[in-house]
């Protein structure tokens, strides 16, 4: 598990040099006379302020940065590496009330059960295949475990077009939505799977990029 | 629309303009001429605003549509941008003054706009021919247009030593009213507002204040809050779908996140996040930086 805080904060160089690592799941380190590959499976996680102040959009205090600041800000996180990361969410700062606060909460221990259901499935699922999780699916095994029916395809085409999401996240969102999918124990995507794995990628949206 | 060449003779020359220390010659035009002996308020700031420049650009903006003014500014990026899409939205009238000749439009981030404010009953001028292209010094003598052509210019932002702050004096030889919106001490793009304003600039805090100044306009007093938000009202869509309208009901011009949305209403966070995203797709409601609001009917 690798966890990036202030993602933006890194050297651009070293935040590109993920993209292979991210992709391929392989380390190849180049010296005088050898390559040598080393496996790389690992989880990334990252972190970022919406902008350098980091109250861009916050109901609590004025963001006082520069439209460019923001823009120059966001724009340090490359699109293909954006492209490379499955989820993004964008959470609020949390008041102190909130923290004292008893609302309908999940425990940690019924998201394990959760997440340990949903591994089953996909463990059954990909037995003869060789894979373990809906990461790995290939294109073609895409084609056979992603499909969607026609409803989905229609909510996919016009978020896609209103959204204005890249053609690279069309992967992303496919393979989000099985396991979506997977947690609700369904055997086939349904539109409400589409639907929550679109909303996950608000990062890729227009409105990130507007001003 | 064609272009026009108007000079200095012509009778549809702004009067206002002719009285400069320096008018151009000629003005090159292209869409409604009529604009230029309107009632103008020009309306200038840094390019690099900041958000709550933004804001106040937009406010003011709509504020002197309300009030039949036309807006003019020089369609640089920034707050000038921001005038010009305001008024435009609110169905006003814009003049947007080029230092740089039609065939270059400057900057190219505005193509786009300076097409719109030609479709939509706006004009754009310049004093310079066709082939002219863009370059700083143009920029501060376009400047002198944008003060000379309005009965008064208003300053949303400007930093220390800025363009914006230049403009200003230059208006106030001309004799021009300067208004200027009070800003916090420390905010840097505040520091050229708040010295206008200690130089004899008027401060301003609504548009009221700036019709107050010209004894020839009277002030149109806008609907009072309880019938404004009856007008949202009647302008919110209406959605049709129950279980849409349950979720619909709570997003209002104020941001709201989903996890607000879900800790109010019975649905899990996956029902909420589908249907947000289908109010979204149906053009009901909008994700903005901090969550989502509604959109409203133009109509």
């Amino acid at each position: 598990m690798l966890f990036l805080d202030e993602l933006p904060e890194f050297n651009q160089n070293a935040l590109e040099s993920l993209r292979v690592p991210l992709e391929d799941r392989k380390v190849s380190i180049s010296r005088l006379n050898t390559t040598v590959t080393y496996p790389s499976e690992f989880m990334l996680i990252a972190s970022m302020n919406p902008c350098p102040c980091g109250y861009y959009g916050s109901q609590e205090k004025r963001c006082s940065c520069k439209s460019e600041q923001i823009k120059k800000y966001v724009n340090r996180i490359s699109g293909p590496l954006l492209d490379r990361i499955d989820i993004h969410i964008e959470v609020n700062q949390v008041k102190y009330s909130q923290l004292e606060r008893k609302e309908k909460t999940e425990t940690s221990q019924e998201v394990k059960n959760r997440v340990n259901q949903a591994r089953k499935i996909q463990l059954e699922r990909y037995q003869e295949y060789r894979i373990f999780s809906n990461s790995e699916l290939n294109p073609k095994l895409m084609e056979s475990f992603c499909k969607l029916n026609s409803k989905s395809k229609k909510i996919l085409e016009i978020a896609f077009d209103k959204l204005g999401l890249s053609a690279r996240a069309y992967n992303r969102i496919l393979k989000v939505a099985r396991t979506i999918a997977d947690l609700d124990a369904c055997a086939k995507i349904q539109e409400n799977h589409v639907a929550e794995a679109i909303q996950y990628r608000s990062l890729d949206r227009k409105y990130w990029n507007n001003r | 629309m064609r272009l026009e060449i108007i000079t200095i003779e012509d009778d549809r020359y702004p009067n206002q303009l002719k009285e400069i220390k320096n008018p151009p010659k000629q003005l090159y035009v292209r869409g409604n001429v009529k604009l230029l002996k309107s009632n103008i308020i020009s309306m200038i700031g840094s390019r690099l605003c900041s958000e709550n420049g933004v804001k106040l650009a937009e406010q003011f903006s709509r504020g002197l549509v309300y009030q039949g003014l036309t807006v003019a500014s020089g369609m640089a990026l920034g707050i000038d941008t921001i005038a010009h899409k305001t008024t435009l939205q609110e169905k006003g009238k814009t003049i947007a003054v080029l230092g740089n000749g039609f065939k270059h439009i400057f900057p190219k981030e505005n193509i786009e706009l300076y097409q719109q404010i030609i479709e939509n009953e706006g004009v754009v001028i310049t004093e310079y021919p066709p082939e002219e292209k863009a370059k700083s010094d143009n920029f501060l003598a376009r400047n002198r247009i944008v003060s000379g052509l309005a009965l008064g210019i208003l300053v949303i932002e400007a930093m220390y030593r800025s363009g914006t702050s230049v403009t200003a004096r230059l208006a106030k030889q001309q004799g021009r009213k300067v208004f200027a919106l009070p800003h916090e001490v420390d905010d840097k793009n505040g520091i050229g507002t708040n010295r206008l304003i200690q130089e004899g600039a008027k401060i301003v805090t609504c548009t009221e204040d700036i019709i107050k100044e010209f004894p020839f306009l009277s002030y149109k007093v806008p609907p009072k809050k309880k019938e404004k938000e009856i007008e949202k009202q009647k302008k919110r869509k209406i959605c049709k779908n129950k279980e849409y309208n349950e979720i619909y009901q709570l997003i209002t011009e104020a941001p709201i996140t989903l996890n607000e949305i879900y800790q109010i209403t019975s649905k899990n966070i996956a029902e909420v996040n589908h249907i947000l995203l289908m109010l979204e797709l149906d053009e009901y409601v909008k994700k903005v930086a901090g969550g989502y609001v509604c959109i409203l009917d133009k109509k």
